[in-house]
């Protein structure tokens, strides 16, 4: 009985996802002994021209990570997908877009026009801009499009899991390839993890305000925080309320607030804009001035409340900036 | 397509660009492996075989430098993580120190020196990915040998075993010190101006002490002895680090 093929590959992608799978420690030897790799570039040789040569379907399951920012990522996204019966999205850039996603408050020509012109500690006096088709003598390499807009992989071809985290837990990871290898899996599109919010595994639980009433919101580095207490009732932004659970709660314990990163639970379409209402209706001040000045405590409401989710968000991007001619 | 055709297909088609490769002298490596990142080598030969123009291309840009514009500062060792997931410490860290300087704040003590401690840690832990996974490879299974053996399961092959599984039990130990402090590992949180979020509790402090030592002595073995067929030193910390909630398995 030939073993399962499995293929791990990343888009636009820091490795920490990779990283989280190397971190099954020893049990990585037992998943090695049970499948079959085909593709991994952080850890082994096989090229894209391997994958191509795949009869379509072949690959069992794919965990594929990062956002979609190139034409190559969309290229390797359809590709994962025609060769792959499952296709996971591994993490919160695939999931949801990720920090990279931050990039879709800016336009394409805005990233372009500093990373290589004005930059600081860019030389580039003629201002020479990445090229899809470049030819020299005959010789003719090529880069890939850079897109205008930033998606998560369900935004490009049809996604069957997801797995969430920045990044997901080993012991979250080690449950997926558990269900994947013995069948156990729940209906196409669910993602695997708790369908629950942070606060319910959450060690603070316990101080938890019911009522809580914000009279101004503090930032992490404005007051040494209690170790056993609720961040919000200390007047600080946490995003574990609007968070699913899954990670232990670690930023918790590591004393700082969640910041999101495993998305929402189902039941809610825009994880940023649930603590926002939420967050918005518990402002105790009643009046213009009052309100402003305790908003101030929050000056960047898209870094904090859509840090990993922008691109899965209701308006995805900063309206009336230019698109490509496909739309991205 | 019927499965049949299909592979026909394929490889027929892989078939023609190879053919098509050689009769332009041009070898792709499509992407480079074991590193961080995305890279394209297109080699062109001339006409006796030799190189005449080599490309590296670099096939993808996020674009931090422009969308951290208008972000919190104390925010920035967490965004910035995100450069790296194999190394988020060493942002991390370089981003911390930006803040001190931004508040002209020294920091304290002991935040200084957890702040080392998670450090050093993440070095020795990263070198020992880079030398058994990511660089080992070309240098202990060798450029020569196939690619399927040019990884950490070759590498295992030739150190033995034992090694292998030092490694991974070593790093695994390291990497939950730095979750220790910094809630998890990939992307830790602790970094603030003037200090860190979470301090070191004494109790803890005998355990990390023998961690080090054996991480160290681990690192001079396989410096020094890897590869000549003898074993690594024994460890004493057998049992699950005491601290170790971050890979604990849940019941």
């Amino acid at each position: 009985m030939p073993k399962p093929k499995v293929a791990f590959y990343w888009c636009a992608s820091c490795g920490g996802c990779e990283e989280t799978v190397v971190d099954l420690a020893e049990d990585i030897l037992g998943v090695v002994e049970k499948v079959d790799i085909v593709l991994w570039p952080v850890a082994m040789d096989f090229k894209y021209k391997d994958v191509a040569a795949l009869d379509d379907g072949a690959i069992f399951a794919t965990l594929l990570n990062g956002a979609i920012r190139t034409s190559e990522q969309e290229e390797l996204a359809v590709l994962l997908r025609r060769k792959s019966r499952y296709l996971i999205a591994y993490g919160a850039c695939a999931q949801l877009g990720g920090i990279p996603a931050l990039a879709n408050q800016f336009s394409r020509e805005q990233v372009l026009q500093f990373n290589y012109e004005d930059a600081p500690s860019v030389v580039n006096p003629t201002r020479t801009r990445p090229q899809v088709h470049f030819e020299e003598a005959g010789r003719t390499p090529h880069l890939p499009e850079f897109r205008h807009v930033v998606r998560a992989l369900d935004q490009v071809v049809d996604v069957d899991f997801y797995v969430p985290g920045c990044p997901p837990t080993p012991n979250l990871t080690r449950a997926a390839f558990e269900a994947l290898l013995n069948g156990n899996l729940p209906p196409k599109g669910s993602v695997l993890a708790p369908d629950v919010a942070l606060c319910e595994e959450c060690t603070r639980k316990a101080s938890k305000p019911t009522n809580v009433s914000f009279t101004e919101f503090k930032r992490p580095h404005q007051a040494l925080w209690d170790s056993g207490q609720c961040f919000l009732a200390q007047g600080l932004v946490c995003m574990g309320p609007a968070t699913r659970r899954g990670c232990g709660a670690a930023c918790p314990q590591g004393n700082m607030p969640c910041t999101g990163c495993f998305g929402p639970t189902s039941r809610v379409r825009d994880q940023g804009a649930k603590m926002l209402s939420s967050l918005s209706a518990n402002v105790a001040a009643r009046d213009e001035e009052g309100i402003r000045r305790t908003l101030d405590g929050l000056p960047d409401p898209v870094g904090t409340f859509y840090r990993y989710g922008l691109a899965k968000s209701l308006l995805r991007r900063k309206v009336n900036l230019p698109a490509g001619s496909n739309g991205h | 397509m019927e499965s049949a055709v299909q592979q026909t297909f394929n490889q027929g088609n892989l078939r023609a660009n190879a053919a098509y490769r050689a009769a332009r002298r041009q070898v792709t490596i499509d992407p480079i492996t074991r590193l961080e990142g995305h890279g394209k080598i297109d080699i062109y030969l001339d006409e006796r075989g030799d190189v005449a123009r080599a490309y590296l291309q670099v096939p993808e840009l996020r674009g931090f430098e422009v969308f951290s514009l208008g972000r919190p500062a104390e925010d920035m060792p967490q965004i910035t993580s995100r450069i790296c997931g194999v190394c988020p410490t060493a942002h991390h860290m370089a981003s911390t120190k930006c803040l001190d300087d931004l508040y002209q704040v020294e920091p304290t003590s002991a935040g200084r020196k957890i702040r080392e401690l998670v450090y050093n840690t993440f070095v020795l832990e990263d070198h020992a990915l880079h030398f058994y996974v990511l660089g080992g490879p070309d240098f202990i299974v060798g450029p020569e040998a196939p690619p399927a053996e040019r990884n950490i399961v070759g590498v295992i092959g030739k150190v033995g075993l034992e090694a292998g599984k030092r490694v991974i039990s070593t790093r695994k130990r390291l990497r939950e010190l730095i979750a220790y402090f910094g809630g998890k590992v990939v992307h830790p949180v602790l970094g603030l101006p003037g200090g860190v979020s979470k301090p070191l509790a004494p109790a803890d402090l005998p355990e990390f002490q023998q961690l080090a030592k054996e991480a160290v002595a681990f690192a001079e073995w396989t410096k020094t002895r890897s590869t000549s067929g003898s074993s690594p030193p024994t460890p004493t910390l057998t049992a699950p680090a005491t601290w170790a909630w971050w890979t604990r398995k849940t019941a």
